[in-house]
């Protein structure tokens, strides 16, 4: 049985190599590595050498920016999955992400700035798919499993084509920027923007993990749950709500970023099993270290500048993906 | 004796479809209840109303001389508990991971599963027999023994009343035996009242107080086994020709289908 000591010893573990992949991230770079400087820059006090200003004003609101977003959609991932019942599903798969990202392209189109105009546009698209693909799904019944997934893939399916639609109406010169920022890119990090976004996921994530014992029930079917006294209709509008607004602001700083929160959760619920006390803060913290290897491979692959973070988790996490496919058959 | 179920004057209605209309009944504390009648007939929906999990078009539902809609979600599922037709069976968990389900009324949010939570879990599936089972996944479990880990995360509510839909429709005999005489057992020796759908009409007739019995959403028989399942009554309600005669066990009614024998109105 579940204790709170297996929950902490987990968390120290998955926080230990959190903190490693982090250590790593900011000893890597254009510059070379130095493994032993970082150690040195980080506890020492001086603050005026050019190697300070590499780590703490570049480096490090990149790795932190790469760890919100990896928890977000490790998490991201894992909530949908239980509130759906289906192990396919994901804020990308529901169209989620894709109805920010119309929004976020359309205030960069319209130079709006990132905060509020820009964020502000994402999660109203986040929350215009969400309620399209609800209204679509239910009609006057509550929540179905599958025609949600269903509804979900078709509005995704239009919201892409929104976005190639805005993409060829949009000037050249911004173009490189937009098509980057699709593929998931980690690059033009404002470090108050990072800062931002921890600000706005901690507190999500612990309302999150509160829910985590609704949604172990949920898994045994809507009507078990609501027997076993679950507010089933308060509990899963909270936490799609919850998860579309993480998303949705992921999405603006970081762009599409694709498998993550289809591989983190598949991968730790093999490791750790399915209860949900255990999975949701294995997911944070286990989001943010993929998210941050992948993002050091990024910056050490060579490409034209740097390559973006979504190319890398999805070259890594889909082969992933169909191997624990294959293996967990019965 | 007190009521521990009263419904009163319910009715349910999909769309324009009539499902129930105007049935009333009472459960006593302690008794062993169920609910018969022909496919399409309500049986599910009255259970789902009688559990809080649909609510009636039009009646009252009294839960232990509580208006349903006076207990919070919680609480009821403190008093009552129920088993689903057709359990969701999700192979991640373990089966006491899904029998230690059955305590969340009783536990806050964040707390954990303590001493107390622990043995009753424990006394939960010793007494439907399948502690040896504690750590397979729900997916390697057989039927029987899937619905006796549903009746054990019921038991874990510690409920007065504990309602199922046809918990013995997919199994054997022997697991059918083993489910009902468990059911009996909870009521003979902890007093819980068992309402329960049953499709099987010598299971309601053996292990039956009394029988409810439903012909096209009103209740068209209430009272001990022996008076409902009479020749006449079934034949019209079921529209098929019946044997109904006498079990040596107890003298019990027991009906018999007819092969090959149809009403000659069909």
């Amino acid at each position: 049985m579940l204790t709170l000591w297996r929950i902490l010893s987990m968390v120290l573990l998955l926080g230990c190599i959190l903190l490693g992949m982090i250590y790593v991230a900011l000893s890597i770079g254009s510059t070379g590595q130095n493994w032993q400087q970082v150690w040195k820059t980080l506890f020492s006090g001086s603050r005026d050498s050019t190697i300070w200003t590499i780590i703490w004003q570049i480096r490090f609101p990149r790795v932190l920016l790469a760890a919100s977003v990896g928890a977000t959609l490790g998490v991201g991932g894992l909530v949908f999955q239980a509130l759906l019942g289906n192990p396919l599903a994901e804020p990308y798969i529901l169209g989620i992400s894709g109805g920010s990202a119309v929004g976020a392209i359309l205030g960069m189109m319209l130079g709006l700035p990132l905060f509020p105009g820009g964020a502000a546009l994402a999660f109203a698209g986040s929350m215009g798919t969400l309620v399209l693909v609800l209204v679509i799904s239910s009609g006057r019944n509550f929540i179905q499993e599958n025609s949600l997934l269903l509804a979900g893939v078709m509005v995704n399916a239009f919201c892409s084509a929104i976005i190639l639609f805005l993409i060829s109406i949009t000037q050249s010169s911004k173009l490189h920027n937009i098509l980057f920022w699709l593929m998931g890119d980690l690059s033009s990090t404002d470090p108050l923007q990072s800062l931002g976004l921890v600000l706005l996921l901690l507190p999500s994530f612990g309302l999150i993990f509160c829910l985590a014992k609704p949604m172990n029930i949920l898994l045994f079917g809507k009507e078990a749950a609501q027997s076993l006294g679950v507010n089933v209709r308060l509990v899963t509008y909270f936490l799609l709500i919850l998860t579309s607004l993480i998303v949705s602001a992921t999405v603006c700083l970081a762009g599409l970023v694709g498998f993550v929160g289809l591989v983190i959760p598949h991968l730790l619920r093999l490791i750790l099993g399915a209860d949900h006390r255990l999975l949701v803060p294995a997911c944070i913290l286990g989001g943010a270290s993929f998210m941050v290897g992948c993002d050091v491979l990024a910056r050490s692959m060579p490409a034209q500048g740097e390559m973006p973070v979504g190319v890398v988790t999805a070259l890594i996490g889909a082969p992933a993906f169909i191997y624990l496919l294959a293996r967990s058959k019965p | 004796m007190m009521p521990a179920l009263e419904l009163s004057r319910v009715s349910q209605c999909y769309g324009e479809q009539q499902i129930l209309t105007e049935v009333s009944f009472q459960v006593q504390a302690g008794e062993f209840f169920v609910i018969i009648g022909p496919n399409g007939s309500g049986k599910t929906s009255l259970l789902k109303i009688a559990g809080g999990l649909l609510r009636p078009a039009a009646g009252r539902v009294r839960v232990l001389q509580q208006d349903i809609q006076a207990y919070s979600r919680r609480c009821l599922s403190r008093r009552l508990a129920m088993v689903p037709q057709q359990p969701v069976i999700n192979q991640d968990f373990t089966v006491q991971e899904a029998v230690a389900m059955g305590r969340t009324p009783h536990l806050g949010l964040l707390s954990f599963e303590g001493c107390k939570d622990m043995d009753i879990i424990r006394r939960s599936m010793e007494e439907t027999r399948i502690s040896h089972l504690a750590q397979r996944r729900m997916h390697q479990l057989s039927g029987g023994e899937q619905q006796r880990v549903f009746i054990a995360r019921s038991l874990c509510q510690e409920p007065e009343i504990i309602l199922l839909d046809e918990p013995t429709s997919s199994l054997d005999l022997s697991n059918q035996q083993l489910v009902m005489d468990l059911l009996e057992s909870l009521k003979a020796e902890r007093g819980i009242t068992i309402v329960m759908v049953a499709h099987d009409l010598n299971l309601a007739s053996l292990y039956g107080d009394r029988l409810l019995l439903l012909h096209q959403g009103r209740s068209a028989a209430i009272d001990i086994p022996s008076r409902v399942l009479t020749y006449d009554r079934l034949e019209e309600v079921f529209q098929c020709v019946l044997l109904v005669d006498e079990s040596s066990l107890d003298g019990l009614p027991r009906v018999t289908i007819t092969p090959g024998r149809y009403l000659s109105s069909r």
